[in-house]
């Protein structure tokens, strides 16, 4: 008999424990000890400087944790006063710039100093920001170019994990391998260690590992009579183990999260027990108001499935033939962010996950801060709606609280509900 | 898709994927992107682009080089109005170099007296690209003259002359590598240029034109403003879009406001 389960998993109390507990223990040894940190983008290789013992904050994550604790309008509001306009993205930058404003009473006591700031060239504005913040501090900044895609397999989730030499070009990974190594050499600078290749490719085997344990969950979430749990919590766990990915804590919380959601479903456990229609979340989490998703479950008997963030775990992530541990970073960082917003990869793969989760209908968040990313918005509308998945865009800034209007986003994901997914 | 009418297939596109971060790998991969983007090219062309070839070509543009560089100078001491200017330079963006070079010629000399205008000398900094002249124009209507603008279609058209020495393709590198003021040039060779504008005497007056559909460029706003307060320039912000009918009012009276203030600072 199908049931709803009564409480949060309790790897997510877990994952939020730990993430506090790692900054405190941060914040501490940089303060009190004066320990050396990097500050990086999400699209970079964090296992390169968690081997020569620099712990990595994410500018991405701690943004988030920012906009969840509802004080990204403090920050955004004080930059605002400083002469950077409204109109600059909040996604890829609040965590940045939090290092170089203040406001009273931050989030977690605020974001350290770091020692060395590094992020990839993706976005445009990426080596402005990051240079600028990096100028300010006083810190070395570590850039990596992106060389372009030349062609394009449209189905890279079946070759991605082996075939992945061939799948990315030579040439391009040649490039970024290159500016990797590098790079090692100015984060070797900053801890005082030597880099360690075996130590790095042990690393790597263990973020496998953990991916593992994210493709079982997820394909264990889709393939579920009833959705067993939320993607709020499947956001929060997934992601607070792969900004430590490839650490014993990482692997086992992957593990954990796996085994109670096998557990729900062998117990017959549902989000919403009469479950009628499967959503997916496509673009980036709505970090702002995390309660956003499950505004629709008692109205509507409607459940987000799926987000990008454990299928990214689950598909983008895995590489085995770890011979060379960088030429293999390099291949995972050549396109992970472009497979969840840029066409043809991020409209098929998106299908594809939609028809394995028996999806209803997508929302789709389109945030004009983030230009590169929802560049690609139209492409995988056209590639879902073909499919027969109705596709609902609403604009919103996923960090950036100031302009929300929770009634109005609610009237309208109701309403496409109603309208478009009721038989 | 079904063509219609005879002619020629359209080739490929192709990607060229030219980047301006630092360091040797980048430097290694923007030499195989040129080598396959001239072989890609000799195959369409169906003629192999000798060594000579690359240095004519090289020459036939450095004298639009020098031109320009000619044209900078009489903006500069207010001998030429920037709109005629701009249509000028940006011509280069479709003609072939040798009738550009017809254009440049024309209005590089000194003796020509072409659209000689005597207002405020107004260095403009945008994240704008400057395919119309409708902001020189109307700063010209309020009694202003852009005399350098940081656009790819203005001052920064083409860059320097590029200089003697070496193979023709490390000479062309280098030179796009240094020179580009495209967004993703990195943070001190972007900004070099605009920075030195600022402190040359011949700039009175700085202007921000940062229309509304900016997401990066204002990042760069703040130290740039704070540029042009220490070498002492007053700067304007512009945010409006000069392209629609009440940008462009609003661009108007606050640059009569602004201009009249700057003028007043300049004879006092």
């Amino acid at each position: 008999m199908s049931s709803t389960p009564a409480a949060q998993l309790a790897a997510t109390q877990a994952a939020r424990e730990f993430s506090r507990s790692w900054f405190q223990d941060l914040r501490r040894a940089v303060i009190e000890e004066r320990k050396p940190y990097v500050l990086s983008n999400a699209e970079m290789p964090h296992e390169i400087f968690e081997t020569l013992g620099l712990p990595v904050v994410t500018g991405e994550w701690w943004g988030g944790m920012i906009s969840a604790k509802q004080r990204a309008g403090d920050y955004l509001d004080a930059i605002n006063a400083r002469g950077f306009h409204k109109g600059l993205g909040a996604y890829n930058t609040l965590g940045l710039i939090s290092a170089i404003v203040d406001i009273d009473d931050p989030p977690w006591g605020g974001l350290p100093p770091p020692a060395l700031i590094a992020s990839s060239h993706r976005e445009q504005s990426a080596e402005t920001i990051n240079a600028m913040v990096a100028e300010r501090l006083g810190v070395p900044y570590c850039g990596i170019e992106m060389p372009a895609a030349g062609r394009f397999h449209v189905r890279w989730w079946e070759e991605i994990r082996c075939n992945w030499e061939a799948l990315y070009e030579t040439e391009r990974i040649d490039l970024l391998a290159a500016q990797y190594r590098a790079m090692i050499g100015a984060a070797e600078e900053v801890s005082g260690r030597r880099y360690n290749e075996d130590a790095l490719r042990r690393r790597l085997e263990t973020v496998n590992a953990q991916e593992e344990y994210f493709d079982e969950a997820r394909n264990l979430i889709l393939a579920a009579k009833r959705c067993p749990v939320g993607i709020s919590e499947q956001m929060s766990n997934t992601m607070t183990a792969q900004w430590h990915r490839g650490s014993e804590w990482a692997l086992g919380h992957a593990r954990a999260f796996r085994d109670e959601i096998a557990a729900r479903v062998e117990r017959d456990e549902g989000v919403v027990t009469d479950e009628r229609h499967r959503l997916m979340w496509a673009g980036v989490g709505l970090w702002q108001n995390t309660g956003f998703y499950r505004a629709f479950e008692e109205s509507h008997r409607a459940v987000f499935v799926w987000s990008m963030y454990l299928a990214l775990a689950a598909d983008a992530y895995i590489k085995y033939g770890l011979d060379d541990p960088v030429r293999a970073l390099a291949a995972r960082y050549l396109h992970v962010g472009e497979f969840a917003h840029a066409p043809p990869w991020a409209g098929a793969w998106m299908v594809h996950e939609a028809k394995r989760g028996r999806i209803d209908g997508c929302v789709m968040l389109t945030s004009p801060g983030q230009r590169h990313q929802v560049a690609g918005n139209n492409f995988q509308i056209h590639a879902l709606e073909a499919a027969g998945i109705p596709v609902l865009e609403i604009v919103a800034d996923p960090n950036d609280n100031r302009s929300w209007d929770e009634a109005a986003m609610r009237a309208k994901v109701s309403h496409f509900i109603e309208e478009r997914l009721n038989p | 898709m079904r063509r219609t009418g005879q002619g020629k297939a359209l080739p490929a596109v192709r990607l060229y994927d030219f980047l301006l971060g630092d360091g040797l790998p980048v430097a290694a991969y923007n030499r195989k992107v040129v080598a396959a983007f001239t072989g890609w090219l000799e195959e369409l062309t169906g003629r192999a682009i000798t060594a000579a070839a690359k240095g004519d070509a090289i020459e036939v543009v450095n004298r639009n080089r020098s031109l320009l560089s000619s044209i900078h100078d009489l903006r500069l001491q207010g001998r030429l109005c920037g709109s005629t200017a701009r249509d000028a330079i940006a011509a280069g963006r479709f003609l072939d170099p040798e009738d550009h070079r017809i254009i440049l010629s024309a209005i590089a000399n000194p003796e020509a007296g072409v659209g000689s205008a005597p207002g405020l000398r107004v260095l403009v900094a945008t994240s704008a690209s400057f395919y119309h002249g409708m902001l020189h124009r109307l700063i010209e209507e309020a009694g202003g003259n852009i005399v350098a603008e940081d656009d790819s279609q203005g001052s920064r058209f083409l860059g320097p002359p590029i200089p003697p020495g070496g193979d023709h393709v490390s000479r062309l590198i280098t030179h796009y590598h240094e020179h580009d003021c495209a967004p993703r040039q990195v943070a001190p060779r972007r900004d070099a240029w605009l920075r030195a504008m600022m402190t040359h005497p011949a700039i009175e007056g700085v202007i921000f034109y940062i229309p509304p559909d900016d997401q990066s460029w204002g990042w760069r706003y703040p130290d740039l403003a704070e540029c042009a307060r220490a070498a002492g320039k007053p700067s304007l912000l512009l945010r409006d879009d000069v392209l629609s009918e009440s940008g462009a009012r609003a661009i108007r009276s606050a640059c009569e406001v602004w201009l009249g203030t700057c003028r007043e600072t300049v004879v006092s």
